[in-house]
């Protein structure tokens, strides 16, 4: 660069130079404040230069003074716009405002102007990542290879390039030249070294060539510190080359290990070739369950593939345990086979059969000498009895009888008043039977048997929200939270990132005509997913230096799936939904169609008092701030909209692409190309 | 056999102190004031939660009453829900009590049980208190007014 003339408007005499170098190093290093003098002092002598401008801009941006900087910024870049330090500037600065698209284009000018800046191709190279961009990622991480082969990251970045592209030949053939420049053996804690082996088998993997993963495998192993991924591994790969009787026994070791996973026993399962085989793959869980008498994997599994007396005998069994040892969760374990209508009535005759014995027995061996050891022969304590009414109101309620369920749940409160579960159980029956109000004070009760229940207090919040008592919900789950910051625990939950009460409290106020709130907690739920997807940046440097890279890729395609999970997709419906109705029904007419019908004075009086209503309320509900900065706590400014439909579509463009979500993008687009229609006459008239 | 369940004792706390209440309005005749269960919280080990598998379904509160000759703990209420009787819950809520005021200049639990109450009486007796005086008209707010017997147990 020195061999090159420098510009007249990016001269700097000598001193000012340094002190240049000064404001770069101390960028570097967070000092910002100081930074900010030392540019001052430059721009005393040159107040026209672009790169200092730039610099300080930049500086400001940090320093919370975002527009100030950015107008720096920009007439840095005015000044000397050949520049590629202003170009950068700019680059950094889109990128913080997540500006993606904005900042590789000005990483791209740099480039041009000093083309194979390291840092700014590192930088770029991220955001391509970012983008999802393959080929620029690829071509600016050959680059970077080229300038530094001696820093393996390089490698590893390049490799994960090619596997996302799923071009794993050239993914291998990076990672293999690694391996043969390299000059000395990898030390025996290397973790890095470890990832990238196993990153290297994964990519062989995939290029469909099973037998020489397996003998990588093999070769690597002694070298491998994840054991467990060995073992997988070869699992999986000798099931795929169908050397059955090896993989069954690595997938034995495998459940030696943890038989609480149902991967290794699926994998079992295919090893030993009885999926098909309903009476072998029976015996083989029955061997299994006798083994690992602790695993429920073991025990449920025949549940399911099990017809008729068979199943009848397992899931008696199955349930026995359960019941008798008192299992919160016997109900949850069972819930998979309530589609199978056959299933559900085998279940509902045993369970009552066996309410029938519990009851029997009890009441001829009742315990009555006090010394904690019974007269009875049975089994049975008074929890066994709890808990199979109380599954019975699980059953019935899950059926859709709300009476039969009602009447166990009585028992069960009748019995054991002290019970949380048991009110939780009646409420939700509360719920199914459309008495919200009552449901939410039954929730409560169960909250108030335990206060330092956060699950039982959540449920409570949320049963107020769906009988939209707003108030009594944020109390109640303030209880929880951090209260110091504006509108009780609601600025904590928003910082907190709590999806389901954000859009629980929206749906709420949708369902009371709050527009605005129901908006504003529909642009949270997208902000926070939207977070989530702008937080991976951090990890396309990170995971590669780290060398966890199987991971990262992981990573890298949850978050490709992040807006289709149901915690975003509700709240867009619901915004989208409301866009649309907000659309339909403009302001005017909503208000028409509440004065319809009344004569010049009623409207006057109901709309001075729907007025006066309004304002009472908005008060009580301007504590609902989301955060110290929060101007319009009300969400009037997203009612207000001029452009509901094209406000809808932001909703609906992560959606783009999924079928399920295709009609609803359709309702959007109709009413735009209405809207467009009258331009339309008017143009050919 | 292995036991088929497990009781255990645990203290009182602003966080179950709803049980408490609970417990006591299933079980007992007389309903006790908010002021009442918060200084519940007060008397440290003179009151405990009892627990069946996981299950709270027993409570002790008890009282200190200090005198100038002697020290005395006053069982106020104890209660186990209906369904759990029969598995010395109560006794060991009581042998709790006991234990604790050995450890004290305690010389003294004692007790009132209406008259009418045979099954608690006897429980009293087995449990290790002694049937002493009668006091006429001691449940004021029964109709008519019930007596009590006091049961009394001394600690050496």
């Amino acid at each position: 660069m020195s061999a090159r003339q420098v510009p007249k408007q990016r001269y700097l005499a000598p001193k000012e130079a340094a002190s240049f170098r000064q404001v770069l190093k101390l960028y570097e290093t967070h000092q910002y404040k100081k930074a900010i003098k030392v540019a001052d002092t430059i721009l005393k002598k040159y107040p026209e230069h672009g790169e200092t401008l730039a610099m300080k801009g930049l500086i400001l941006t940090f320093l919370d003074q975002r527009s100030e900087g950015h107008e720096l910024i920009k007439l840095g870049l005015k000044n000397d716009i050949s520049s590629f330090i202003c170009w950068h500037v700019y680059g950094l600065f889109h990128r913080t405002e997540k500006n993606f698209d904005e900042a590789a284009k000005c990483y791209m000018r740099a480039l041009k102007f000093d083309p194979g800046n390291g840092n700014i191709l590192r930088d770029l190279s991220l955001l391509q990542m970012q983008m999802r961009n393959f080929d620029g990622f690829v071509t600016s991480r050959k680059q970077i290879l080229s300038q530094r082969p001696e820093i393996r990251q390089n490698w590893t970045a390049l490799a994960v390039g090619y596997g996302m592209m799923a071009n794993y030949d050239l993914a291998e053939s990076i990672l293999q030249k690694y391996e043969d420049a390299m000059t000395e053996p990898a030390k025996p804690d290397d973790t890095e070294h470890s990832e990238l082996l196993l990153f290297k088998n994964w990519v062989i993997y995939q290029r469909g060539d099973i037998q020489r993963a397996l003998d990588d495998l093999e070769k690597i192993s002694a070298f491998v510190l994840d054991k467990l991924c060995v073992l997988e591994y070869r699992a999986k790969y000798l099931l795929e080359l169908g050397r059955l009787e090896d993989a069954a026994k690595v997938y034995r070791k495998l459940i030696n290990r943890n038989p609480d996973s149902k991967e290794y026993f699926v994998g079992l399962e295919k090893a030993t070739g009885v999926t098909d085989n309903i009476p072998r793959r029976k015996v083989l869980y029955n061997e299994l369950a006798k083994k690992f008498k602790r695993s429920d994997v073991a025990k449920s599994t025949p549940l399911y593939f099990l017809e008729g007396d068979e199943f009848q005998a397992a899931m008696s069994d199955y349930l026995t345990g359960l019941l008798s040892r008192g299992v919160p969760s016997a109900y949850v374990n069972m819930k998979p086979h309530y589609a199978n209508e056959v299933k559900v009535k085998a279940i509902e005759d045993f369970v009552l059969k066996y309410l029938s014995t519990v009851i029997a027995d009890s009441s001829n061996g009742s315990p009555s000498n006090g010394n904690g050891t019974t007269n009875g022969t049975s089994e049975n304590t008074p929890s066994t009895y709890l808990w199979t009414v109380l599954y019975l109101a699980q059953h019935y309620s899950k059926i859709g009888d709300q009476t039969k369920a009602t009447q166990y749940i009585e028992k069960a409160i009748e019995h054991t008043p002290t019970l949380v579960e048991a009110y939780m159980v009646k409420a939700k029956i509360q719920k199914r039977s459309g008495d919200l109000q009552a449901a939410c004070e039954t929730m409560n009760q169960g909250r108030e048997l335990d206060l330092q229940d956060r699950f039982v207090n959540s449920k409570a919040g949320k049963y107020y929200l769906l009988a939209n008592k707003n108030e009594q919900a944020v109390n109640t789950i303030s209880l929880f939270t951090k209260n110091d910051g504006p509108g009780k625990g609601v600025g904590d939950l928003h910082e907190m990132q709590c999806l389901w009460f954000i859009t629980e409290q929206g749906e709420m106020f949708a369902r009371q005509g709050k527009i605005g709130l129901a908006l504003k907690r529909f642009h949270s739920v997208k902000k926070i997913v939207d977070d989530w997807w702008n937080d991976q940046f951090d990890f396309h440097q990170y995971a590669t230096r780290q060398g966890t890279v199987r991971t990262y890729i992981d990573l890298l395609k949850w978050e490709d799936s992040l807006h289709s999970w149901s915690f975003y997709t509700r709240g867009a419906e619901d915004a989208i939904k409301m866009y649309i109705s907000l659309y339909d029904t403009p302001k005017s007419a909503r208000a028409a169609a509440e004065l319809e019908g009344l004569s010049e004075e009623e409207r006057k009086r109901v709309i001075k008092k729907m007025k006066r209503d309004r304002a009472k309320e908005n008060k009580k509900l301007e504590i609902e701030k989301v955060s110290e900065k929060d101007d319009d706590p009300l969400g009037k400014n997203l009612e207000n909209t001029a452009n509901p439909l094209e406000d809808a579509m932001v909703f609906w463009k992560p959606l783009s692409g999924l079928k399920e979500w295709e009609s609803l993008g359709e309702e959007i687009k109709k009413r735009m190309d209405v809207a467009k229609e009258p331009e339309k006459v008017v143009a050919t008239a | 056999m292995t036991a088929r369940f497990r009781i255990s004792l645990d203290d009182l706390t602003p966080n179950n102190l709803g049980v408490l209440r609970r417990i006591n309005s299933v079980v007992l005749p007389t309903t006790y004031s908010d002021t009442w269960y918060k200084d519940s919280l007060k008397v440290g080990e003179l009151a405990k939660l009892a627990f069946f598998d996981e299950v709270p379904v027993g409570a002790i509160r008890c009282s200190l009453e200090t005198g100038k000759d002697k020290n005395k703990i006053y069982i106020m209420t104890l209660a186990v829900l209906s369904a759990y009787r029969g598995y010395g819950i109560g006794k060991q809520l009581v042998e709790h009590i006991i234990k604790y005021a050995k450890t004290t200049s305690v010389k003294e639990i004692y007790c009132h049980v209406w008259v009418g109450n045979e099954e608690a009486m006897a429980w009293y007796e087995r449990v290790g208190f002694t049937k002493c005086e009668l006091v006429a008209g001691y449940y004021r707010k029964m109709d008519p007014a019930g007596d009590a017997y006091i049961f009394k147990k001394i600690i050496e």
